[in-house]
């Protein structure tokens, strides 16, 4: 729900460094990502500017697209603050179970701006 | 050339924008209807669930119930509470390989069931079913919704039948042997005897009728237990005249050389035995000269058709053609006062079956008028390839 957009909701992903982290902006397209997202995932800074379905299989493709613009229309979404077990794609193709944190923040502007965080749930990494 | 190409970069953002704002609103719209809605790919997996399909099967949230086999979030159930497996004819994605359709299930989450030592909640719901063919690929739309009065009426009016079909079964079974045995132990009057064997025929007559009523409120209800088996139409048709009584064997010709009839499908035996049995039980009755039947085989695309034809009146009505599909239909002009009437249920039960197997059935006649011996009746049954 809209009353539920904490300020400073992003930061505080963002400060969770031991966790994979990434943010979008309202049309969805990557923005930034943090290193151990970069470590685990193997993506690097051609992500940025690309949309974030690249990184979800694509069987969940059109639920984020129609999510997405769902939220813009509504500002509403069940997705955000709570856990989500989904998969993650690596840039190598690899698909490795994480569990999402997802938040969503308006800006001053009237701009969304969405954050993440991963924890993968698998492999060497996993927490 | 693709209109794509043509546009400047600016519009083909507007595009995107519009496409995106579609695709929201879409989603609001199927959000927002009181139906729960699930799309399963041809690996059975949901690839799509609106909200209501979340709120009741995916703990709120759609995404998650997104690359997951169906049968880990739901179990079709019938209205009894037990449970249909997925190879059964009577099981919606079954169902759906053929046609679209809606049926009344109870709906059991997987969820539950473990969380209530094996108890599932089980939820009556419409349920339709429709395939879709999207590049190439075989989706199947799933949409649940609340009966209807009028439906919830008439499945309270299908229970009423099948309670009161069981109910008379007992007494009628009493009825039979107490005839019976008069019959055998007294040595009655040939007045009382005449007497004896009518009532033991309405008796059959009324036990034969409450048993189609019992098996037509089952398949209505889907409530029939289905006993599948894959093989050659042909073996099973033969498995069925082998049991015949010798008069009736004469009558038969089975086109057993025909190679349509080697092609390989799903079948219950007892539900084909019924089929034919009724089949033949009409062609004997209806034919006024000697009866002659025979049954052809025919290969189509996608099923494999029988044909039973025999050499009785036919209908003369194009109208009557579809009517005597229709339950306790008798056709005005089969009537004869040589004939006892039947109860006019056995092409219903004929075509339901067929449906449960997820076949159809249709007739026609065979009129020739410069040769009155070409005449007769001929019920095609298609049954799907496997």
């Amino acid at each position: 729900m809209t009353d539920s957009w904490t300020p400073g909701a992003v930061d505080a992903l963002r400060k969770k460094h031991d966790l994979p982290f990434v943010r979008t902006d309202e049309q969805g397209q990557v923005v930034e990502f943090n290193d151990r997202f970069r470590l685990i995932y193997g993506w690097d800074d051609s992500l940025v500017g690309e949309t974030i379905g690249l990184i979800l299989p694509p069987e969940f493709r059109e639920q984020h697209h129609a999510g997405f613009s769902r939220f813009k229309l509504t500002e509403t979404s069940k997705l955000v603050n709570h856990p989500l077990k989904l998969s993650t794609i690596c840039v190598n193709g690899d698909e490795i179970r994480s569990e999402h944190f997802i938040v969503a923040e308006k800006s001053i502007e009237g701009g969304w701006s969405f954050a993440a965080t991963l924890r993968p749930l698998e492999g060497p990494h996993a927490c | 050339m693709p209109v794509e190409k043509n546009l400047p970069a600016d519009d083909s953002g507007f595009l995107i924008e519009q496409l995106r704002q579609s695709l929201g609103l879409l989603r609001v719209a199927f959000d927002s209807t009181g139906e729960a809605m699930l799309i399963i790919d041809e690996s059975r997996v949901v690839r799509w669930a609106n909200q209501q399909a979340a709120d009741l099967w995916g703990r709120g949230i759609t995404v998650t119930m997104v690359g997951r086999p169906y049968s880990d979030l739901i179990r079709f159930h019938r209205l009894d509470g037990s449970q249909l497996m997925e190879i059964e004819p009577s099981h919606p994605l079954q169902k759906a390989l053929t046609k679209d359709g809606l049926n009344c299930y109870q709906v059991g989450t997987q969820a539950d069931d473990d969380s209530n030592d094996g108890k599932t909640d089980l939820i009556v719901r419409m349920v339709s079913w429709r395939q879709i063919i999207q590049m190439n690929q075989r989706f199947i739309l799933l949409i649940f919704r609340d009966q209807d009065p009028l439906e919830q009426a008439l499945a309270a009016q299908r229970q009423f039948i099948n309670n009161l079909a069981h109910e008379l079964r007992t007494p009628l079974a009493i009825l039979k042997g107490n005839l019976h045995r008069i019959k055998r132990k007294a040595q009655p009057p040939d007045q009382l005897q005449q007497s004896l064997s009518d009532a033991t025929a309405e008796t059959n007559r009324m036990g034969s009728l409450v048993d189609n009523l019992l098996l037509l409120s089952e398949l209505d209800t889907d409530l029939r237990r289905w006993n599948m088996k894959n093989g050659e139409l042909k073996t099973f048709v033969e498995r069925w005249a082998c049991n015949l009584n010798l008069e009736f064997k004469k009558v038969l010709r089975l086109d057993s050389e025909n190679i349509a009839g080697s092609c390989q499908v799903q079948i219950d035996q007892e539900a084909l035995c019924i089929i034919l049995d009724n089949l033949l039980d009409n062609s004997l009755r209806f034919s006024n000269t000697k009866s002659s039947i025979e049954i052809t085989f025919r290969e189509t695309f996608s099923s494999v058709e029988l044909k039973f034809n025999d050499n009785g009146p036919g209908i003369q009505s194009e109208e009557n053609h579809i009517a005597v599909f229709e339950r306790f239909t008798r056709i005005e002009e089969h009537r004869d006062l040589k004939h006892t009437d039947g109860a006019g249920l056995g092409l219903t039960l004929v075509k339901s079956l067929m449906e449960g197997l997820g076949g159809t059935a249709l007739c026609h006649s065979i009129h020739d008028s410069s040769n009155s011996s070409q005449q007769g009746f001929s019920v095609t049954l298609q049954f799907p390839k496997i």
